[in-house]
């Protein structure tokens, strides 16, 4: 079977790789990145009592922090995918090239509405928060930072059209892109690489959630003009829910195929397609649509099936993947001889945090649970795990892949890694320990006995921005030597 | 809704011609059966009817003659501006108050005629014929998208927006229109998922 994807694979000509847009997308990505970890820094000082910081501006710059994060998640995961994924199918370069001019917009007119307009109405910007602040911010701010929004959606909804164009004329439609006729016919013609299959669910779920996400965003946008055309609460919370648990999701599964792509060319030897794989993300892709719920177990009024699908499948719902995915590379790296460097490191604590960053978002998913611990500092923890560690990590070896010019001959520096592992780990466990004690989240000032977790994280997430900045640096340095090979 | 299907360049051929001269015909066959009596009447009698049969003829209808002419032509890069002004004359013609006006007067009802047809329905049947996969799609889940918008004003406007029908209606074409979303979305993605099945690597 892997020698079937082999083959095919090996037919595509590629004409167009995007390779100048994926190399912008990945310096916009660090830059970005690096600015975001100081603004998320300033707010831990401000919560350690040692930074004087306005609340005001506190929930400004945790709104910049939070949409900035997920947009930049994604724009960087796109890029690893764009990059791989067209070794197998033949993709327009124009896509990346129009998602990023209305990227750079978007978060134009989000900075403007944020910083000089003054929302803090979050990432979630929950109905009806924009259009009822209290004077803490006028209708405009909240309407440039939606319409911020919708302009971003948008060209993430044009790259991903684009990939599902290209998997279409490949592979014949989504469904065999998720290998449906190897899983359910025993075809053994036209396998879909790992990579294909990670990028059809992408495209899928990405899809619909931006369907949904500009429909709620539009409805705000009308609700901010007309307040007397009220939102129904909970429709909008499901609405902005399924957005948003679905994007920021699918933003680990875009940079999952650094893995699926990396791996076997580091040890030699190659990811098989098998039917448990396929059947892994064919499960994957239908649960991540439907246990948005989880995030909404503390709304009463939800019918009750739905909060009880929530719970369950958010049991269910990452251990497909990530039992492929997992032992699929510790099989791969078991015996192989590895010698370790900074890709393989960053790799191997990918996959550490990818795993273990699930694990206190199953705990916060059971109904006891959440009801007690979901407004506090443990779902930050949860969630800043999966992505400092699990994400991030897979982007950082991106990056510097393509700054040693794709060459994955070891060169050493996994000492760094280790180093950005454990600063990741005690940064992430401020978070779960305040969890543990109840500090609420989103609190721009903390009382004094909670100061201690603030504090140490403040220290940790230095060492983390240091090593995040070296990361990047590696990979800016060597940007000139890139775009001309580009 | 991807797949975009090649124009032929040189369609001049009799049998090509006896088609295209078909297709123009059953266009304005619906566009006569929208607007004639009794079902123009009947149409317009209800709110629901009137935007979601009465329209959809008028513009499918003009949409047909539209889609006729692109086949003559291949100038794909006209696919977004006529799509982008097929939908704003849609757009124009769904405002309450000349939904009103259009019902109230001959001259305004017969102006709604000729729009949804020359101005919506043969612009969005030309953009359709001409765009390519990213477009269509685009086009499809930005109208999904919209109808559900659409639904839900309806559902949630606490006022008659149409004086000329009741409230009640008001609330059938906002249920109307959201079961219409979640077709347009489930077509969609069926046609996505299992668009070719055994087609080989290109």
């Amino acid at each position: 079977m892997a020698e079937a994807y082999a083959t095919a694979g090996a037919k595509v000509a590629l004409a167009d790789r995007g390779r100048l847009w994926v190399t912008l997308y990945l310096a916009a990505t660090g830059i970005v990145l690096l600015l975001m970890m100081t603004l998320g820094l300033l707010m831990r000082l401000a919560q350690s009592d040692i930074l004087a910081l306005d609340p005001a501006l506190f929930y400004q710059m945790m709104t910049v922090h939070g949409t900035g994060m997920v947009g930049i998640a994604a724009l960087g995961g796109m890029a690893v995918m764009w990059h791989f994924l067209s070794a197998h199918v033949r993709l327009h370069g124009w896509a990346l090239g129009v998602n990023l001019a209305l990227f750079l917009a978007g978060v134009v007119a989000i900075l403007a509405a944020d910083f000089l307009g003054g929302f803090g109405g979050a990432w979630t910007f929950l109905y009806p928060l924009p259009a009822t602040s209290g004077a803490a911010w006028p209708a405009w701010a909240a309407a440039l930072h939606l319409s911020g929004l919708l302009v971003i959606g948008v060209g993430f909804l044009i790259v991903c059209l684009e990939i599902a164009r290209a998997i279409i004329a490949g592979y014949g439609g989504l469904g065999r892109g998720l290998g449906w006729h190897v899983l359910f016919a025993n075809s053994t013609e036209n396998v879909p690489p790992p990579t294909v299959v990670a990028s059809t669910m992408v495209v899928i779920v990405t899809t619909l959630a931006l369907t949904a996400g500009a429909a709620i965003l539009v409805m705000s946008l009308i609700n901010i003009a007309f307040p007397e055309i009220q939102i129904d609460p909970l429709l909008a919370k499901n609405l902005t829910y399924f957005f948003g648990h679905v994007f920021i999701n699918a933003t680990i599964y875009m940079a999952v195929t650094v893995i699926y792509e990396l791996l076997p060319r580091i040890t030699g030897r190659p990811w098989k397609t098998s039917k448990v794989f396929l059947a892994a993300w064919t499960l994957s892709t239908t649960m991540v649509l439907i246990i948005y719920p989880h995030h909404l177990l503390m709304d009463f009024a939800m019918p009750t099936w739905m909060m009880a699908m929530g719970q369950v499948l958010s049991y269910v719902n990452s251990f497909p993947v990530l039992i492929v995915t997992g032992l699929g590379a510790l099989a791969i790296l078991h015996r192989s001889g590895i010698r370790w460097d900074l890709i393989s490191t960053l790799l191997l604590i990918s996959m550490f945090g990818w795993m273990a960053g699930v694990i206190p978002a199953v705990i916060d998913a059971t109904i006891t649970v959440n009801s007690v611990m979901h407004n506090t500092m443990w779902v930050p923890g949860h969630f800043h795990f999966y992505l400092l560690l699990g994400l991030l990590p897979m982007q950082f070896a991106f990056m510097i892949y393509l700054a040693r010019g794709e060459d994955v001959t070891p060169q050493g520096g996994d000492m760094t890694a280790i180093l950005y592992l454990l600063f990741g780990l005690g940064f992430v466990g401020m978070f779960l320990m305040g969890g543990w004690a109840s500090v609420p989240r989103r609190w721009a000032t903390h009382l004094p006995e909670w100061l201690i977790w603030d504090q140490i994280a403040s220290v940790m997430a230095v060492g983390v921005i240091v090593l995040a900045t070296m990361f990047v640096l590696k990979f800016l340095t060597r940007m000139p030597r890139i775009l001309q090979e580009a | 809704m991807y797949l975009i299907p090649k124009i032929p360049m040189a369609c001049l051929t009799r049998s090509c011609s006896l088609k295209a001269k078909a297709r123009i015909g059953v266009g304005a066959a619906l566009v006569a059966a929208a607007l004639l009596p009794p079902l123009a009447g009947l149409l317009e009698g209800r709110l629901v009817t009137h935007l979601l049969c009465q329209y959809p003829l008028l513009v499918g209808g003009g949409a047909m003659i539209g889609a006729t002419l692109a086949l003559t032509r291949f100038a794909n890069w006209t696919a977004p501006s006529a799509l982008l002004a097929g939908a704003l004359a849609c757009v124009f013609w769904l405002i309450p108050r000349w939904i009103d006006a259009a019902l109230a007067g001959q001259a305004v009802n017969a102006a709604k005629a000729a729009c949804l047809v020359i101005l919506a329905g043969m612009p969005l049947g030309w953009g359709w014929t001409q765009a390519g996969p990213v477009l269509r799609g685009f086009v499809w889940v930005n109208a999904a998208a919209m109808l559900a918008v659409m639904g839900w004003l309806q559902l949630a406007t606490p006022i008659r927006l149409c004086n000329s029908y009741l409230l009640s209606e008001q609330r059938d074409l906002g249920l109307a229109l959201l079961m219409l979303a979640i077709l347009a979305l489930i077509a969609g993605m069926s046609r996505a998922m299992f668009g070719r099945w055994g087609r080989p690597i290109q």
